[in-house]
């Protein structure tokens, strides 16, 4: 009756298929050259970490500092930590953007057009400065803990800081990332499914919870996952705002970078751990995703309905709440890039200086992140769609789950600690790349392809395959019934994916900054080099990133309304 | 979809020019002879760039390429990592004891200007910068009883402490810290640790222990005395206090790069740190304390003979730090 029984009837005919090993695949040939660029770029510039986390301090194998993250306090609070507040973060992002998906898929919502280019702009946060945002408005001496307790508001917080802060912060960061993969999902549903289950006597809501909300599984998941692990691995965020909570993230980097004492060993173990926690993770994912309810069998729109009077202002209440709060970060680096700054604080004057000495040096930053982030983008692309196709479609015993969690690796490692590996690679013979731009696009493509491909496979995930076996059983050789099949279905996602990638490197700081040299200096070197101190200039640091978000999100509204109106 | 194919093409043919140039523009290739040199910075624009307008006034044949890095220890990874070809030739910001631990990775050089700075490194590797004091910074509207105000670190671990948690980075990540820790256990001892411990909040970071005080999340604190100065003259609502039993200091420092691909540069990039103009600049605009004898101190800093400055044994400082972080570490766990 739903379509995951649909499912399962085709799953045994697939299996059947599936031990042959066909080398004149395409797809085969083209695994191979993925999993070759993964193992050059991932595996093979951060074979240091292995290195450093299973060797002594004498310099022989040990498997001892394994055990510390057992026994030794400092290692098992701070993974405790970790994993709660990713739980947190994911769980609340998805009650934040599920419905919200829901509704402005089915409902008609004026201004969506708007709303879902905001929601794309949503995914990026204003690098370096994001959280810092949240502390200048809800910290102890925040703007709005200081009104409220004018007012004699009460606050159920003397302060942002500490773990609460870090999931409240976490959970607005990400909620847009959630809500494009399952509004997407929504949409594809195809609507005799649903139409089928009215027609036998279910119930609205019956439908939603048997029919819709199943088919939109792997999308929620996938997007759970991609929150939770963007928060797992963050450090700025626990570093800013966390006053003091552990989290595994702030481990590995002073491990790695204490200019005290630094202790690789340590931190690469702690690294592996990070890397096997998100593998438990995108295991979980995938378990979710391979239950395989296939939406899409034809390729027929979701209709949109009415909403009644009531329920639509309450809806729109709602998204703009939750807009507002995504964007609270953008605001507030708007706001203070008007500001005059002293010494790093905030003085209420407003003034066009900062602007002034954004534009005395040069406007070269703007041009070559636009162009490193996007060649970057566009080879992310291909690596994409390639790996996501085979680890949604083929059956590949080893190259398909060694490929999806390779790609995922980079996800995990902070940025400074991903470059170090960079450096230690490609700073010798046989390939030299330190010291060029072309390593910060290798950087970018690399760190960024999670987005990408995690996008196109949750597309993937929702097209029956029966679509292209019927394609190829009247004679479509496989590259026809790619393009021609597949190719249209997931265009959506790609186009999401790819521009959710470039936002995503055309606002990396943490690599960027170990690798690059002069003049290869980005917008986000220039925000980082304003800011990087108590007392650096951050009014400098807040124009480029307002430049820096206006330049990414005018050519993203444009792209976004073109490619609507061509679309639907 | 036509018009994503157009996008794609216009970024492609800007890839392709942007390659060709990437490809044949090595920043380190160093063409220009000694004509550059490459700076790694560990300090603010706010920080290095009157300076370095001085620089490019006085030396107009070499060009300075400056490479931000957000500490000393991200600096020093780096230039580790690329120890068998190294990009840069300068470090510049951090205090001494990070370039001794460093030595390996540091050409040691006599240079004319070392012997003019109060600090001297016998073995050449670092070459004092500026001078570097601590306060302890009190926010007076979350702490603004003066008379309960701390004067000494020994008020600063009193049971009956009464300005809340005192916000403190922890010592293995924060070079500060750790000064502030060697300069608590030579003023007072192992017990005073344990004590003071007690009454402070364990952060991730000196910046973070700045931030604090400077916000208001906690009512004490430790500064360095230039950002503590230059936030009082912005507005910000704190109070420095020399503590009276000592006062924890570090030489601010510069060092060059071993095996330099600019190496002559690089040594007129670092004496000229030392240099008299660019002190008087480093006093005048950056506000910070000169590592000369004959420049005096900035305006808003009490003039070093006001300060009792606690004498710290440098090489127990180094040599036994595994020591020194350990038992930090057990009075921390041992104060719950």
């Amino acid at each position: 009756m739903t379509a995951r029984t649909a499912a399962q009837r085709t799953g045994p005919a697939r299996s059947r298929r599936r031990p042959r090993t066909n080398w004149r695949d395409p797809w085969r040939l083209a695994g191979l050259l993925a999993l070759l660029v993964l193992v050059i770029f991932i595996v093979y510039p951060q074979l240091w970490i292995v290195r450093a986390a299973f060797t002594s301090d004498s310099g022989a194998f040990t498997l001892a500092r394994f055990g510390a993250f057992v026994t030794d306090e400092r290692f098992t609070r701070p993974l405790l930590h970790s994993v709660v507040v990713s739980l947190a973060v994911g769980a609340g992002a998805a009650v934040v953007a599920v419905p919200l998906a829901f509704v402005m898929a089915r409902y008609r919502i004026p201004g969506r057009q708007g709303i879902l280019t905001m929601l794309t702009m949503a995914t990026t946060s204003p690098p370096f400065l994001g959280a810092y945002a949240w502390l200048l408005l809800l910290g102890s001496g925040g703007i709005l803990t200081k009104a409220a307790k004018g007012v004699g508001l009460p606050l159920p917080f003397d302060s942002i800081l500490g773990v609460g802060g870090i999931i409240w912060v976490g959970v607005w960061f990400t909620f847009a990332l959630i809500f494009l993969m399952v509004y997407d999902a929504f949409r594809a549903v195809d609507p005799a499914l649903e139409e089928a289950a009215a027609s036998v006597g279910s119930t609205p809501w019956r439908t939603h919870a048997k029919v819709t909300l199943p088919l939109a599984v792997p999308a929620i998941a996938t997007g759970c996952y991609l929150a939770a692990m963007r928060i797992f691995a963050d450090f700025g965020t626990p570093m800013l705002i966390g006053g003091g909570y552990q989290m595994l993230p702030v481990v590995v980097y002073q491990n790695f970078m204490s200019e005290v004492a630094a202790s690789p060993s340590v931190a690469a173990t702690a690294s592996i751990m990070m890397v096997l926690v998100s593998g438990l993770a995108l295991l979980a994912q995938r378990r979710i995703v391979a239950r395989r309810s296939f939406a899409v069998t034809g390729n027929r729109d979701q209709p949109l309905r009415e909403l009644r009077r009531g329920p639509k202002a309450l809806v729109l209440i709602g998204i703009w709440t939750a807009l507002l709060l995504g964007f609270v970060p953008h605001l507030v680096v708007l706001l203070t890039s008007f500001l005059r700054w002293q010494s790093g604080i905030l003085q209420w004057e407003p003034t066009l200086e900062n602007y002034r000495r954004l534009f005395e040096e040069s406007l070269q930053p703007i041009v070559l992140s636009f162009v490193l982030a996007g060649i970057a983008c566009l080879i992310a692309l291909v690596l994409g769609v390639v790996v996501a196709y085979i680890v949604a479609r083929k059956k590949f015993v080893i190259s398909g789950p060694l490929l999806n969690n390779l790609v995922m690796v980079p996800y995990i490692l902070p940025g400074t600690v991903f470059a170090i590996g960079f450096i230690l690679a490609f700073n010798h013979l046989p390939v030299i790349l330190t010291g060029t731009a072309l390593i910060i696009v290798v950087a970018y493509f690399i760190r960024r392809l999670p987005y990408v491909m995690k996008s196109i496979e949750t597309a993937l995930g929702q097209v029956h395959p029966s679509l292209e076996e019927a394609a190829m059983s009247v004679g479509a050789p496989p590259r026809r019934s790619f393009r021609d099949i597949v190719v249209p279905i997931i265009r959506p996602a790609v186009i999401s994916g790819g521009t959710v990638g470039f936002l995503q490197m055309i606002t990396e700081l943490s690599a960027t900054v170990m690798l690059y040299a002069v003049p290869w200096v980005t917008m986000t070197v220039v925000i980082f080099t304003n800011a990087m101190q108590p007392g650096s200039p951050f009014g400098v640091a807040s124009a480029m990133t307002t430049v820096l978000l206006v330049s990414v999100y005018v050519p993203l509204y444009l792209l976004r309304r073109r490619y609507r109106t061509v679309s639907l | 979809m036509r018009y994503a194919t157009t996008l794609g093409a216009g970024l492609l043919a800007l890839a392709l020019t942007g390659c060709s140039g990437v490809l044949t523009n090595n920043a380190t290739a160093g063409q220009n002879g000694d004509n550059t040199v490459t700076v790694y910075s560990v300090s603010g624009p706010e920080v290095t760039d009157p300076i370095l307008n001085e620089f490019k006034a006085k030396h107009p044949e070499i060009k300075v390429n400056k490479i931000g890095l957000p500490g000393t220890g991200e600096a020093f990874a780096r230039v580790r990592a690329e120890k068998d070809r190294p990009l840069g030739d300068v470090i510049w910001g951090g205090s001494s004891e990070l370039y001794t631990a460093n030595a390996d990775l540091i050409t040691p050089v006599e240079l004319p200007n070392d012997a003019a700075t109060v600090a001297k490194d016998p073995n050449h590797i670092w070459h004092a910068t500026d001078l570097l004091f601590q306060a302890i910074a009190v926010n007076t509207d979350k702490f603004p009883d003066a008379a309960k105000h701390p004067k000494t670190f020994e008020d600063l671990a009193k049971p009956d402490f009464s300005g809340g948690d005192i916000a403190f980075a922890t010592p293995k990540s924060s070079g500060t810290s750790y000064s502030l820790l060697t300069t608590m256990v030579t003023l007072h001892d192992w017990d005073y640790v344990n004590r003071f411990v007690r009454n402070a909040r364990m952060l991730d970071g000196s910046t973070a222990m700045f931030n604090m005080v400077k916000d208001g999340e906690v009512g004490t604190s430790f500064i360095n005395e230039d950002l503590g100065a230059k936030w009082l003259a912005a507005g910000v609502k704190i109070k420095l206090i020399y503590p009276e039993d000592g006062v924890s200091s570090q030489t601010g420092s510069a060092g060059i790069i071993k095996g330099a691909a600019h190496e002559a540069a690089a040594k007129t990039f670092v004496d000229f740190l030392m240099s008299k103009e660019a002190q008087q600049i480093m006093v005048d605009q950056v506000q910070r304390r000169s590592s000369r004898n004959d420049v005096s101190a900035p305006k808003g800093l009490p003039p070093v003979e006001q300060l009792k400055r606690a004498d710290i044994d440098e090489k127990w400082a180094s040599e036994q730090k595994d020591e020194i972080l350990a038992k930090f570490d057990d009075a921390v766990k041992s104060a719950g």
